[in-house]
């Protein structure tokens, strides 16, 4: 069984902020252990191979208790343990007192969560771990995925030890028994797997960067899953060729949206931004760009959660529909004149007397985006509002324009996962500038800090994803920015491979491949 | 080569009838329209003509290195033995061994990436089984002979670092290289200086002692030939019109087109006031050729049947060769048939 | 000829330092490395601050060029943004590379001087004609056309065909798990088999147009004629002579065609899912790699400027005429 994933592989750390590509999450799902991954339903699911339970055994201060399967070991015998669970934790608390190898910094793609650990604790021969609080952090179960063997980590180094594969030793159902450097990762079945035994007797990772030879390859029998790194029109119809194989657009966890710049003075008005919102149709822009690749697509009303995910609420019921004569009559309760050329007029500031005018900015070279951008132009003038186009490469966009908040209007993509508290620093006030470093928008609303600082303190996920839904209710109210669309992902798999079961999380689509096999034909 | 094929009493070279057409755009180029001479042994022939009157393709097609294009038909005996038609892989044999080439320009006619040694020992060592020394020994030897100074060190320079006149000197020793029964030599000097003429004209005329060879010297230079040649065949739109030895057609020709030649010559013993008397006009196309002979648009002396009937190529009543005109008897050595070039007027090539 | 060759080179260094540094500039200015890291609100920013120090990125533009050359003149290409000596990496995708570069250029050349005489010995004949209309198709279509047309039509016809899979189109090698030598040969092979011919392809038709070109103009030659007038038999004529001389403008042209097969090469891998020196030049300037793109750049540059050397010497040795002092 090959699949293909379309990225290389820096080393086998996804833990890093070097390593962390969404592929080598793929890669690692079968390898390292979690104690909970992201299920079809896009929900946590503690991982039972591993732990017998993992409970809140109190809320103050919070603490878990996790039980270790005592039959868990790494494959070169060594058991899993709260060592593991210790380590993993320290080296990726932020604090600086603890180092790698060497005394260098933990080099972390994330400390959330851990950084708000007081203590990590083990008895019963390891096999009970304790992890107590000092700040509560509602997402619990996003930690301690992908445990890093503490073991070896300590001797060859958590930065740049994983970077020779034969390091990675297994504690899942499979192991990593050749790695030709960006071309294979081959795993074959863990020897030392305590679980269920996998179907398949090897998994096979090909690296393969150009999406358009995917389909032939399926053709030809040389991968049997394909996850392009973009969904495109041409893939969709490539795939629709080849015989014997299930191919779907499934809706990802990755939303495109428009932002305001509040640093811009017409922009930093609510009815300004409100009027742009009613002036957008957002199911016309859908249909001009994703809808051919899946009917299913809508306007997003959740910035927290997204359609697919349970806990998703329609916040935005508000501009279901575009709403041009509401949107006028916002402009001019913001103090914007219509001139006589149909375009509305500032009566002050540096645009005061001149046709009103909003730079839009994306990442260039990308079709979809552009596409998105015409529409947005088209539908702004028809409210009086002139837009130019002035795009950027991602490393620009992402780099200097976006952070430094030299942009006007902006259309570019969130990626959520299943845990909420990510949207934390996407919206709390800017004014706390190092947790709130991604508000590019500059927009502060103390009501909503208080709403996420509650929300990804609570343990229990009702109670949270309600102030996640009442935070997103005000940052409609404010309008912060205006979700568009779930971005479609694509998958085809050969139709004979049986339990492949979709996964638009981070988590990917192997986080079930232990129970692949193929029907007997 | 098969000696039976051979006859030791035939001709050395026997060319009867031989004519050669291409296709081209417009139509079949008769080249050559029935043309027939016979070569001594030892003895220099020399064929004279405008450009383009056929004198290299009547050449070429007796080596049979004419493109597959060309249509030949007629007949050429060397020794009795057919050329015409032979295929390639029998040619080779006579080729340089019986019959060698001299052609017109001697700077593109050798490989300019090879050694002219080597070129010299490739021609020997294509006809005779001799070791590379000794063939490179006999190169030396023969362009000692022509008249290449320091042999032996020039031996090994690439053509570039020869001049015209040697490099044609070199070709004749390749010419030489297998002592051949006949040499052509088309327009050996056509492209040389003045002043090199004569001295490659000099080494040609050793080639043809060291190996008694017979000559066919292809000129439009009628000074040329005085001094050098047996027998002249003058050539006109693709046809011999005019054959003899050299003392007839210089003393007494009988064709209107060789005495415009003759005429066309600066004579050595010209008195002030004697012009050049070139021919008017330009030779016809030889393509889709109206009847009649071909010389008579340009003939000072022709008459309306001259358009209706080509003439042959006939023996003159009292003279001793053959020409082909109607009215050669009436051609005397005395009378300037062409008008001088006037002194203000230019001469347009 | 020693001292032409240490002038040449020696222009060939001035020329790569001049390069390094154009291209240093327009990668680095061609926005921030770390911008992807930046923009993912989860990263600690003392873990950024830590990745700027390790890339230099807190040092002047020059400063960090002046880096790059010191370690260069210790023949280390520096560190890939993700920490990795870039060096041992290059030689293993230069080794994966040039399977399918000279591959091609076997291929090519095979293909390209034998059609080109083929077609001009039998100028205007179905053959000449059948080659010319090929060459002008193959010379007009894209690499990735062609790429996945064979893929379309050759490959899955073929191995349908074998009832097995014989040729791959996805990557340079399977991911065999017990190798032999010949069973790693075997798989090489078929994977290169469809690169190459894609390559092959695209290359070729320039140089039998060339060849086909140069042969007629020499066929028709004074000297062709006296070699044949020679008694040379039309075996030798042809190769001693024309091909030996129609050859000498051809081989110029495919050495100096170098640097557009490894062109070519990095369109033909990508189409192939090869990962060798394509794939590590595009990701080296997706992801604003500074050292990755000019250890790309000096590697192949380096190459050219070696082929044009060699070219000039070869064609001096060819042609007498041209001596080099
Ligand atoms: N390969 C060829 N194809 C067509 N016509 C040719 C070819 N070779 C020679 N001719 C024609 O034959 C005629 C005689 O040419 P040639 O024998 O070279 O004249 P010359 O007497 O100057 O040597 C010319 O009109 C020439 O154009
Ligand atoms: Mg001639």
């Amino acid at each position: 069984m090959t699949f293909a994933i379309d990225e290389t592989i820096p080393g086998f750390n996804v833990n890093t902020s070097a390593d962390n590509e969404f592929v080598l999450q793929e890669v690692l799902n079968q390898v390292w252990p979690s104690a909970f991954f992201a299920n079809g339903d896009l929900k946590p699911q503690m991982n039972t191979d591993l732990l017998t339970s993992a409970k809140v055994t109190s809320t103050n201060p919070e603490t878990i208790v996790y039980q270790i399967n005592p039959k868990a070991v790494w494959s070169d015998g060594t058991p899993i343990n709260a060592d593991d669970f210790i380590y993993n934790w320290q080296a990726q608390s932020g604090n600086s007192a603890y180092t790698d190898v060497g005394g260098k910094p933990y080099d972390d793609v994330s400390t959330t969560g851990y950084a708000n650990i007081k203590s990590v604790t083990g008895s019963n021969n390891g096999d009970t771990v304790t992890v107590v609080f000092s700040t509560p952090f509602g997402d619990w179960q996003s930690l301690f995925g992908n445990i890093v063997p503490a073991h070896v980590a300590k001797t060859v180094g958590w930065n740049t030890g994983f970077n020779d594969y034969t390091k990675v030793i297994s504690g899942g159902p499979f192991v990593i028994s050749n790695y030709v450097k960006d071309q294979t990762v081959t795993e074959t079945a863990n020897p030392k797997w305590w679980g269920k035994k996998p179907v398949l007797d090897s998994l096979i990772f090909r690296i393969l960067s150009d999406d358009s030879a995917g389909p032939p390859g399926m053709q030809n029998k040389e991968i049997q899953i394909f996850n392009p790194s973009a969904a495109s029109l041409a893939t969709k119809q490539a795939l629709a060729q080849v015989p014997g194989i299930t191919s779907q657009a499934p809706a990802g966890l990755e939303f495109e949206h428009m932002d305001f710049s509040q640093t811009d003075p017409y922009l930093a008005k609510v009815q300004v931004r409100q009027a742009l919102a009613y002036a957008i149709d957002r199911q016309d822009l859908i249909n001009r760009t994703v809808g051919q690749l899946s009917s299913t697509i809508k306007p997003i009303g959740d910035r927290m959660f997204m359609p697919t995910q349970p806990q998703y609420v329609d916040n935005g019921t508000a501009y279901e529909k575009p709403d041009l004569a509401k949107a006028k009559s916002l402009m001019q309760a913001a103090g914007m004149k219509l001139g006589t050329d149909g375009y509305f007029q500032p009566t002050s500031g540096p645009q005061a007397g001149k046709d009103l005018t909003f730079t839009l900015s994306t990442t260039s070279g990308q079709a979809l985006r552009q596409s998105e951008e015409e529409v947005v132009q088209t539908d702004l003038q028809k409210l009086g509002v002139k837009v130019t186009i002035q795009n950027y490469t991602a490393s620009q966009l992402f780099g200097t324009i976006l952070p430094k908040g030299e942009y006007q209007l902006a259309i570019w993509a969130w990626v959520d996962t299943i845990f909420p508290s990510g949207n934390q620093p996407l919206y709390c006030s800017y004014t706390n500038s190092q947790a709130c470093g991604s508000n590019y928008d500059h927009y502060a609303n103390p009501q909503v800090d208080n709403l996420l600082n509650q929300a990804v303190a609570t343990v229990d996920a009702t109670q949270a994803t309600n102030l996640y839904n009442q935070a997103d209710k005000i940052l409609w109210t404010d309008m912060v920015s205006l979700p568009f669309f779930q971005r479609p992902s694509q998958i085809a798999w050969v139709t004979n491979l049986a339990n492949v079961v979709i996964n638009t999380s981070n988590q990917g689509y192997t986080w079930n491949a232990q129970e692949w096999g193929y029907k007997a034909s | 080569m098969d000696d039976a094929l051979f006859s030791d009493d035939a001709p050395l070279l026997e060319v009867s009838d031989l004519s050669v057409t291409f296709s081209s755009e417009d139509g079949l180029v008769r080249a050559v329209r029935g043309v027939s001479f016979t070569l001594e042994p030892g003895r220099l022939l020399s064929v004279v003509g405008e450009s383009g009157s056929g004198k290299s393709v009547t050449a070429m097609a007796l080596l049979g290195l004419l493109p597959r294009s060309a249509q030949v038909a007629g007949s050429a005996k060397f020794r009795g033995m057919e050329l015409l038609g032979r295929p390639d892989r029998e040619m080779m044999a006579v080729r340089g061994a019986e019959i060698a080439m001299i052609f017109q320009d001697p700077m593109t006619s050798l490989n300019p990436v090879y050694s002219v040694g080597w070129q010299l020992v490739e021609a020997i060592q294509a006809h005779q089984e001799i070791d590379k020394d000794a063939a490179w020994d006999r190169a030396v030897h023969l362009l000692d002979t022509v008249g290449i100074p320091e042999a032996r060190q020039r031996a090994a320079g690439y053509p570039h670092e020869f001049s015209g006149g040697m490099r044609q000197r070199v070709v004749i020793a390749m010419a030489m290289a297998n002592d051949p029964d006949v040499i052509i030599a088309d327009e050996p000097t056509t492209a040389l200086d003045v002043t090199v003429q004569a001295q490659v004209l000099e080494a040609l005329r050793t080639a043809q002692e060291v190996t008694h060879a017979a000559i066919i010297l292809i000129t439009h230079d009628l000074g040329v030939v005085a001094g050098l040649a047996d027998d002249v065949m003058v050539m006109y739109a693709g046809k011999a019109v005019e054959r003899g030895t050299v003392e007839d057609i210089f003393y007494w020709p009988r064709m209107p087109y060789t005495k415009g030649l003759l005429g066309s010559l600066p004579r050595l013993d010209a008195s002030g006031d004697e012009r050049l008397r070139p021919i008017p006009g330009v030779p016809p196309s030889l393509a889709n050729m109206p009847p009649g002979c071909p010389f008579m648009p340009r003939c000072p002396i022709s008459r309306p049947n001259c358009a209706e009937d080509e003439p042959v190529l006939r023996p003159v009543v009292g003279g001793g060769h053959l020409a082909a005109c109607h009215y050669a008897e009436e051609v005397s050595p005395g009378d300037e048939l062409f008008a001088p070039i006037s002194s203000d007027a230019e001469v347009v090539e | 000829m020693l001292p032409y060759i240490i002038r040449r080179l020696a222009i060939g260094a001035v020329v790569l330092v001049v390069a390094s540094f154009v291209v240093f500039l327009l990668v680095s200015l061609s926005g921030d490395p770390l911008a992807q890291l930046k923009a993912n609100p989860h990263i600690p920013p003392a873990v950024i601050a830590q990745r700027e120090r390790l890339l230099h990125l807190n040092e002047s533009i020059f400063a960090r060029y002046w880096i790059w050359v010191s370690h260069m003149f210790r023949g280390d290409f520096g560190n890939s943004i993700a920490g990795y000596p870039v060096g041992p990496i290059l030689w293993g995708k230069l080794g994966v590379t040039l399977r399918l570069v000279v591959g091609a250029t076997l291929l090519s050349v095979m293909f390209g001087v034998g059609l080109g005489v083929i077609s001009a010995r039998r100028q205007y004949s179905v053959v000449d004609y059948s080659a010319t209309f090929a060459s002008f198709v193959f010379f007009s279509t894209p690499v990735f056309v062609v790429g996945i047309l064979l893929k379309q039509f050759l490959a899955v016809r073929v191995n349908l065909a074998a009832g097995k899979t014989l040729l791959y189109t996805l990557g340079q090698q399977s991911a065999l798990l017990e190798p032999s030598f010949g069973s790693r040969l075997l798989d090489y092979t078929e994977h290169t088999i469809l690169p190459v011919i894609t390559l092959t392809l695209v290359t070729y038709p320039a140089w039998s147009r060339y060849q086909r070109a140069e042969m007629l103009d020499v066929q028709n030659s004074d000297y062709i004629r006296l070699a044949r007038a020679k008694g040379l038999s039309p075996r030798r004529v042809l190769v001693r002579h024309i091909l030996r001389n129609a050859l000498i403008p051809v081989v110029t042209v495919i050495g100096l065609d170098t640097a557009a097969i490894f062109g070519g090469a990095v369109v033909t891998e990508s189409v192939f899912g090869w990962n060798a020196m394509g794939q590590f030049l595009l990701t080296g300037i997706q992801q604003i790699d500074v050292n990755v793109v000019l250890a790309y750049l000096m590697l192949t540059a380096g190459i050219v400027i070696l082929f044009n050397l060699l070219v000039d010497i070869i064609y001096g040795y060819l042609d007498p005429r041209i001596r080099h002092a």
